[in-house]
Formats: C-alpha cells, sequence, structure tokens
C-alpha cells in the first residue's frame, strides 16, 4: 500500500464573535453547526480529520460556505487553524507548530497552491514570468540564464505562450492567469499541490485543457493533490477519492466512483442526484 | 497460495435513500460463495435480481451493508474487500482486480490507445511495453487501427464497449468482474470478446461475471450463481 504524505488530524478553524473579543467559548466546540448558539462564533471546519497518500488527487466537494477553502489554505498556512495538528512524510512534527521562517521552507519547497481567485497567488504589478521566478528567487536560484531556461520549462509544462512571459497577469486570460498560478506553484518541484476551484469560471475549452494538464502533471511528476471543486464532474475525471463537507465538516468520504455512485449521506444523496 | 481466490459470505446491500423519507431498497440478501483460482463464475437473475449490485459491492462502487468479501491474493494476507481502507481498493484495482461495466463513462480528449496503455502504466508496466500490448489488445478486439488515435467520445456504442473491454482485459488481474461485456455488440464481436476471457481465464484469471444470454453463459460458466433479490441466491455448478 502507498505510502501517506500528509495526514491532519482535528483540523478546525472558528472564527470568534465580535462580542466574544477574539475568543471562542466551551460550547462552540460542542456545536453542530456553523454557527456556535451560544456566543454566535463561526466554525468554518470542524475538527477535519484525512490522510493524503502518495501521487493521489483527493477531491473536496461541497457547497460554498462550507469549509473547503478555509480547509486548503489553513494547510497552505495562509490561515492560522483554532486546533489541529498536520504532518508532512512521516515527521513527527506538527506543521501548525513550526516557525514563521520553517513554514516559510515548507511552502517554498514542499507545497504549491493555485487560488480560485488569481489575484490571491499572483502579483499583477510584476510580470507573469517574474511571478514565476520570485518562486525560483526565494529558492536561491541566482544566474540569470537558469531562472529563464526554466521559466522556459515552466511555460512550456503548462502550455502558456513564451511571447506573454514578459506580460503582466492583467493582461492575460483567466485560464491564463490559472495557468500561471500553477506554473508558479510547480517552480520548485513540490511534493503537494493545493488547487482550489482551478477551473470554475472559465470556459469550456479552456476548462478542459486545465484539467488535462492537471492530470499529465500528476501522472508525469507524480505529485500529491488535494483539489477543491463543487464541480461533480471535474472531481469524476480527476480524484481518487472525495472528502464531502458541509457545514465545516467532512461527512462522508470514500472512493470516487462509490460517493458518486452509492453515496451514504442525505446531503451527499441530494447533490448528487442534483447533477445534470 | 490457496487455491480460493474469494469467499463471499452472508453478503447484503440495502440502499437506504434520504431523499425519499429513508426509504430502504433491498437490493440482495445474504449472498454467500467461493470463487477457486481459474474459475468462471456466471451470475443469473431477472433483472432487478442485484445482479450488478453484487459485482458493485466486490468492486466496492458500492459500500457492502452486512457480510464479508474475502479476497486472498496471490501473494500476502486475506483482504476484506467490504471493509478494507479505500487506499488498499484503490492498489487492488490498479494491480489484481478488473472491471468491466455496463456502459463506458469515456474520458473526454483521451484517445482510446491511450486509455488502454494507461491502464498497464499504472499497473507498473513500462511505456513501450504497454503501448504495445494496448495496441495488441485493440487489434484482437477488432478497433481499426486508424481510431487508436482517436476519441471514444466519437465512437459507435460498440466500439466504446470494446475499449471499455481492453482497458480491463488488458491487464491480465487476478481476478476480472465483467457486467453484461457483450450487450452491446454484435455477435462476430461478442464472440471475439468472450474468446478473449476465455483466453485470460485459462491464463489463470478467475471470473465473475453477469451475461444477459442464457447460452453464452452456460457455454463457459463453472459455476452459476442464481441472483433472488431479497431472497437471496442459490449456486450449482454447471455441467456443461
Amino acid at each position: 500500500m502507498r505510502e501517506w504524505i500528509l495526514k491532519v488530524e482535528g483540523l478546525t478553524k472558528i472564527y470568534p464573535a465580535p462580542a466574544q473579543n477574539g475568543r471562542i467559548c466551551p460550547e462552540c466546540l460542542k456545536s453542530t453547526a456553523n454557527k456556535c448558539v451560544s456566543c454566535g462564533s463561526t466554525i468554518a471546519v470542524a475538527s477535519a480529520s484525512f490522510t493524503l497518500y502518495q501521487r493521489e488527487i483527493l477531491g473536496v466537494m461541497g457547497e460554498s460556505g462550507s469549509g473547503k477553502s478555509i480547509l486548503v489554505r489553513s494547510l497552505y498556512f495562509d490561515i492560522i487553524p483554532t486546533f489541529g495538528e498536520a504532518y508532512l512524510n512521516r515527521e513527527r512534527k506538527n506543521i501548525f507548530q513550526l516557525n514563521s521562517q520553517e513554514k516559510r521552507r515548507l511552502k517554498n519547497f514542499n507545497m504549491g497552491i493555485a487560488y480560485q481567485n488569481p489575484h490571491l497567488g499572483l502579483n499583477f504589478d510584476i510580470s507573469a514570468g517574474g511571478n514565476v521566478a520570485e518562486k525560483l528567487l526565494v529558492a536561491n536560484w541566482r544566474s540569470h540564464s537558469n531562472i529563464r531556461k526554466r521559466l522556459i520549462d515552466l511555460f512550456e509544462k503548462t502550455e502558456l505562450p513564451l511571447n506573454r512571459m514578459d506580460d503582466f497577469p492583467s493582461t492575460l486570460s483567466g485560464g491564463m492567469q490559472q495557468r500561471i498560478q500553477i506554473a508558479k506553484a510547480l517552480a520548485n518541484n513540490p511534493e503537494i499541490l493545493f488547487l482550489d476551484e482551478p477551473t470554475s469560471g472559465l470556459d469550456l475549452s479552456v476548462q478542459a485543457r486545465l484539467l488535462d494538464l492537471i492530470k499529465e502533471i500528476q501522472q508525469e511528476l507524480k505529485i500529491s493533490m488535494i483539489l477543491v471543486s463543487h464541480d461533480l464532474g471535474v472531481l469524476r475525471l480527476l480524484a481518487d477519492r472525495i472528502l464531502v463537507m458541509k457545514e465545516g465538516r467532512i461527512i462522508e468520504s470514500g472512493l470516487t466512483d462509490q460517493i458518486l455512485e452509492d453515496p451514504q449521506c442525505h446531503y451527499t444523496q441530494l447533490l448528487v442526484n442534483s447533477m445534470l | 497460495m490457496k487455491d480460493i481466490i474469494l469467499e463471499v459470505r452472508n453478503l447484503s446491500k440495502n440502499f437506504n435513500l434520504h431523499l425519499l423519507g429513508d426509504k430502504a431498497v433491498v437490493a440482495f440478501q445474504n449472498v454467500s460463495f467461493t470463487l477457486k483460482r481459474g474459475e468462471f463464475l456466471g451470475i443469473a437473475g431477472k433483472s432487478g435480481s442485484g445482479k450488478s449490485s453484487l459485482i458493485k459491492c466486490i468492486y466496492r462502487t458500492y459500500l457492502t451493508t452486512y457480510g464479508e468479501i474475502i479476497y486472498y491474493p496471490d501473494n500476502g494476507n486475506p483482504i476484506d474487500l467490504a471493509s478494507c481502507p479505500d487506499e488498499e481498493i484503490i492498489d487492488l484495482r490498479r494491480r489484481k482486480i478488473g472491471y468491466v461495466s455496463q456502459f463506458f463513462g469515456a474520458i473526454p480528449r483521451v484517445s482510446c490507445e491511450d486509455i488502454v496503455t494507461q491502464a498497464l502504466i499504472q499497473q507498473g508496466v513500462n511505456k513501450d511495453e504497454a503501448r504495445n500490448s494496448a495496441q495488441n489488445m485493440l487489434s484482437r478486439l477488432l478497433i481499426p487501427k486508424k481510431l487508436f488515435d482517436a476519441y471514444p467520445s466519437t465512437f459507435s456504442g460498440g466500439e466504446k464497449q470494446r475499449v471499455n473491454i481492453a482497458q480491463a482485459l488488458v491487464k491480465e488481474t487476478e481476478l476480472l468482474l465483467i457486467d453484461e461485456p457483450t450487450a452491446s455488440l454484435d455477435k462476430p464481436a461478442g464472440d471475439i470478446v468472450l474468446e478473449e476471457i476465455f483466453r485470460l481465464k485459462k491464463r489463470g484469471t478467475s471470473v465473475i461475471g453477469i451475461f444477459h444470454d442464457d447460452k453464452e453463459l452456460r457455454g463457459f460458466a463453472d459455476k452459476i450463481l442464481v441472483m433472488e433479490g431479497e431472497k437471496g441466491a442459490r449456486i450449482y455448478e454447471n455441467d456443461k
């Protein structure tokens, strides 16, 4: 059996209600909905536990507001979780407790992310190539010609036109912006790629090429991925397994074909039955 | 090596339809049988008697409600397919257990040759050898060479089904599950598919298959399991 690469235990993110002065109440943890009945704090993710195995694509599905993005962005250290542990590569240390330098190292070398909103993932004040090069610079790439070579390599891999390398992201199409995010994420050969709704808002042909690209990357580079999507078609095509989230909780998980053909929870049955 | 490959004990599958006020639907109940290595088990029964559901439970497309599906790999410890972790199933599907579904969900923009090649690469076969075997298999299943680099979504129903069969058979897995592989094929194509399945059986693959044609079933199966939905199932030796 394959080895795991990321293990998450009890990941919880609670946004305290304004009146709570940044604190949560004991009732928050017993709550079963998005809002704590006692103090009104928002429970974005409640005690999520799962394992990501090597070379697998793990899909996360659920309605908007179910905590999918918060889950992924906590793992990329964009958001500080309220509770929880996560372990990488069989190392004993909870990655949430690393210092900021160690976290940055993981973000630069072990992980990559593509956000649904390119404005989160790209710096719009520098060129497309510059965005990718930034990631190489933090990994101590210094030779200009080597960086240029690597950029060409990454642009080719993600099917970006080379003659757009020096253009600003704002002048590129949505599909290209997503590709630049992916090129940037792949720059330092990460072990894990987080994809947060990579295809939403793109037209069908662009979406299709992006899906092909993701599949190719996974097969060639053997990267593990967490793919957040509310599009069941995308998940059916790409994911090996699926986690279903509702109101911040993972309500069920299973093999992709099993979740789609024999869903167990009320919500998942509703979702699958609503599929076009 | 144990001479039994699969042991199904008191297997039941119920669906709980939450959208219809938690209505319970029984697919089948209390099915038990053993399958020896290299044996061919045919599944018979009326439509709605749980034939496909049984195969899907073995493949984990459906979760088993009660019972055990003990699989004895050629090396290693027995595994209960009804309760083992998903990761283990993914691994078994790549290397040990093949499945031909009734319908082929075509993967968009992947050529039929690549689909079949991919199946072998996942199993650990190297690229060139995989491509070679894939082409051979497609040719044997009468897919014209000029279609090898075409997308199956543009194929006829029968061609699609043969690509579907090719990607499962090419792996020469220990266990093969087939759900009406010949239903959408004409007689000559159907006969070739059956020949291929039989060739695999001769090489040691154990087969569990649903055939709607009674003649096909009786011609091939070593044992026949007659599914009767809620009333369970009967198994008997088939004297060919």
